[in-house]
């Protein structure tokens, strides 16, 4: 009976081992497949910036706050859209946030994916009047 | 008949428990092989990144010229990009271009990829180069309305997208093979 019981706690044991090496390995795996969609997603909102900088007007930027859009990483003929959330604020000229109006503004483009629960990039950019 | 049955049960548990240490043990080393490869290629991906985002950013810096020429293969990469640039150390007008060209091929799911090497030359000496383990290699122009174009005098952005293999590894065993990169920048003097 002692036997029986070694036995099975060894077995209990290995076991367990063999379990925490897949979750971590599994958890591995998820990270290295997340950071490739933030590379994506980085690329695709810088992009998205330099185009709000280029063909938005100063005081257009307002009517940007709370939109959502879609844009797409493209290699060859694939293509991994991602979702971008556009928030405008006023700041002060050290980039703290502001409640009153001010000669600055910060623009917050963000992007998600919908693999991933939580916001993938996020990039400001502070524009002056 | 007791202790033949007692001797078969512990071979049977042990020979299990060994098997599923080993079994872990050979995972754990794959995994970590794979993770290594993964950041080795993250690496150069990155590194590459990180000097051609610098680079396109000075396109036309101190001289009266920009983009010279933007060739495309049939597979759409960008088999060569040549601009004016300064050089900083000696103060002169330098012809960079990045070309592309063909590798090896290697297997990846079942199927055959072509890789490329970036070579980087200034008026035509060879002068750095990137990976040669690149998949895809893009640089596209667009507008102000963040179109693509072809002609320089419209172009305002530059798009550049990059696919890097991994170098090493047998892609049987591994999950992940590719690094993705991307960006666009805005050289200041293509708005001059």
């Amino acid at each position: 009976m002692p036997q029986t019981m070694m036995a099975f706690l060894a077995m209990m044991i290995a076991a367990l081992a063999a379990i925490n090496q897949y979750t971590a390995q599994v958890s591995s795996y998820e990270q290295a497949y997340r950071n490739e969609f933030e590379l994506m997603a980085n690329a695709v909102v810088l992009e998205e910036m330099e185009i709000v900088d280029l063909t938005t007007d100063y005081d257009d930027l307002d009517a940007l706050s709370g939109t959502e859009s879609t844009r797409e990483y493209t290699v060859g003929s694939n293509s991994v859209e991602f979702t971008l959330t556009y928030t405008v604020g006023w700041v002060e000229e050290d980039g703290t946030p502001s409640e009153v109006e001010t000669d600055q503004k910060e623009v917050t483009i963000s992007a998600t994916h919908e693999k991933f629960a939580v916001t993938l990039v996020a990039h400001s950019r502070m524009f002056a009047d | 008949m007791q202790f033949i049955l007692d001797n078969i049960a512990s071979v049977m548990v042990s020979g299990a428990v060994l098997l599923l240490v080993v079994a872990t043990n050979l995972t754990a080393q794959r995994a970590a092989m794979e993770e290594t490869v993964s950041y080795a290629a993250k690496m150069q991906t990155l590194s590459l990144a990180d000097y051609l985002e610098d680079e396109l950013l000075l396109i036309g810096d101190g001289t009266d010229e920009t983009i010279v020429d933007l060739q495309t293969n049939s597979e759409g990469q960008t088999t060569l990009f040549s601009f004016w640039r300064e050089d900083e150390d000696t103060a002169t007008d330098i012809l960079v271009a990045y070309t592309l060209t063909e590798t090896d091929s290697v297997e990846i799911d079942q199927e055959w990829v072509q890789l490329y090497q970036l070579n980087r030359t200034e008026n035509g000496t060879p002068a750095g180069g990137g990976s040669s383990t690149l998949e895809t290699f893009t640089i596209t122009m667009l507008n102000a309305n963040g179109n693509v174009t072809t002609g320089v005098a419209a172009a305002r952005l530059l798009r550049v997208r990059a696919v890097n293999v991994y170098p090493f590894g047998d892609s049987d065993d591994m999950n992940m093979f590719r690094s993705f990169w991307g960006v666009t920048v805005r050289p200041p003097n293509l708005e001059s």
